[in-house]
């Protein structure tokens, strides 16, 4: 009786010093974005509508852009298909997402052909404009037409973030349009790897 | 004779000097003016605009403004800025670029950049784009671009 009294407490005192202990060494763990993301279903470029929560499991990066866009997209896309290079056999288990804020020039067919280009796994989404409208506010995007005197030159100032979402599609993390790869390579490494095991276990032991 | 080949020694020296000087000019205009790593993006087939990129060094003593860029590539042709406003950027026409002398100003993604609107794509088979920089002195040069 009393030895399993002193073991139950010893093992409680492992978990709890354990518990402590990631908590202290987890500090530098990516913090969930409470405030901005969710879920969403748009027409994408496989040809049908494509929910974010279809990629529940992999870790993503997904930007806002369109592909007239002469400087910025591609600079990100092609920043982003370096990403997924970088991170090999990795790379399997991430998805990139992008996202064209410009329904009345990106359909489906141009996003396709734009994004082959890049790599050949991205995913291309477009909506409609209230569609698109609902997308950007929940994500905190923003793009505006600026002014130019022929139609076919519209460009639009926006904003350029690139977001990491987990496996559980939270944000994770928001990078700025030129942000320095190999951060994000580890960030992308850091939540494929997870939890430490005793973290996990630490976790079962206090719920239970 | 001491005379004559005097005479004659102060003439080749004007010819020469004479010969020497428009091409010591036309090299300062290079090298005082240096551009590298100059390079256009090879953007998607179905892509209309695309941009191009270099650094520019100014080894003179003299300021240099940049006041065109031109190219066979597009007839619109613009010299760009990108302005970070609230989270936004913002593609801003600039008129003129102001190389500082003995500086370097660098063109580069997400910043100064030649905008390319409707370029011809004809010119993705070309190995490199020929761009003509104009300065406010009236001088001018070409500059090949790779495609990149
Ligand atoms: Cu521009």
């Amino acid at each position: 009786m009393r030895i399993k009294q002193i073991a139950s407490l010893l093992f409680s005192l492992i978990i709890i010093t354990l518990t402590l202990f990631t908590n202290t060494i987890h500090a530098k763990e990516l913090p969930i974005n409470t405030r901005l993301g969710g879920h969403f279903k748009l027409p994408g470029t496989l040809n049908r509508p494509v929910a974010l929560n279809e990629y529940e499991g992999k870790v993503l990066l997904l930007n806002f852009g369109y592909t007239t866009c002469p400087d910025i997209c591609p600079m990100v896309l092609s920043r982003l298909s370096q990403t997924l290079k970088r991170l090999k056999e990795d790379s399997d288990q991430v998805q990139v997402l992008f996202i064209s804020f410009d329904h009345e020039r990106d359909t489906i067919h141009k996003l396709q052909q734009y994004l082959a280009h890049f790599n050949s796994n991205i995913i291309g989404f477009t909506g409609t404009k209230a569609e698109l409208k609902t997308v950007a506010k929940q994500y905190g995007a923003i793009f505006a037409k600026q002014q130019t005197s022929v139609e076919s030159d519209v460009l639009y100032a926006h904003s350029d973030y690139i977001y990491l979402l987990d496996q559980k599609n939270r944000i994770r993390k928001l990078y700025a349009s030129d942000h320095n790869i190999d951060e994000i390579v580890a960030d992308v490494r850091s939540l494929l790897k997870g939890q430490p095991w005793w973290k996990k276990l630490a976790e079962m032991a206090l719920a239970e | 004779m001491k005379r004559l080949i005097q005479y004659h020694l102060t003439l080749l020296l004007l010819i020469q000097l004479h010969m020497s000087l428009p091409h010591a000019m036309a090299q300062n205009n290079k090298t005082q003016l240096a551009i590298t790593n100059a390079w256009i993006r090879k953007v998607p087939t179905i892509s209309t605009h695309t941009a191009a990129y270099f650094q520019i060094k100014n080894t003179s003593n003299k300021n240099r403004i940049l006041v065109n860029i031109s190219s066979p590539i597009a007839a619109k042709i613009e010299i760009h800025t990108i302005e970070k406003k609230n989270g936004l950027s913002i593609m801003q026409h600039i008129d003129s670029i102001l190389i500082p002398s003995h500086s370097k100003v660098t063109f580069k993604p997400g910043g100064y950049h030649i905008m390319v609107f409707n370029f011809d794509q004809q010119w993705f088979d070309q190995k490199t784009v020929p761009f003509t920089f104009q300065f406010d002195d009236g001088s001018s040069f070409v500059e090949h671009f790779i495609w990149q």
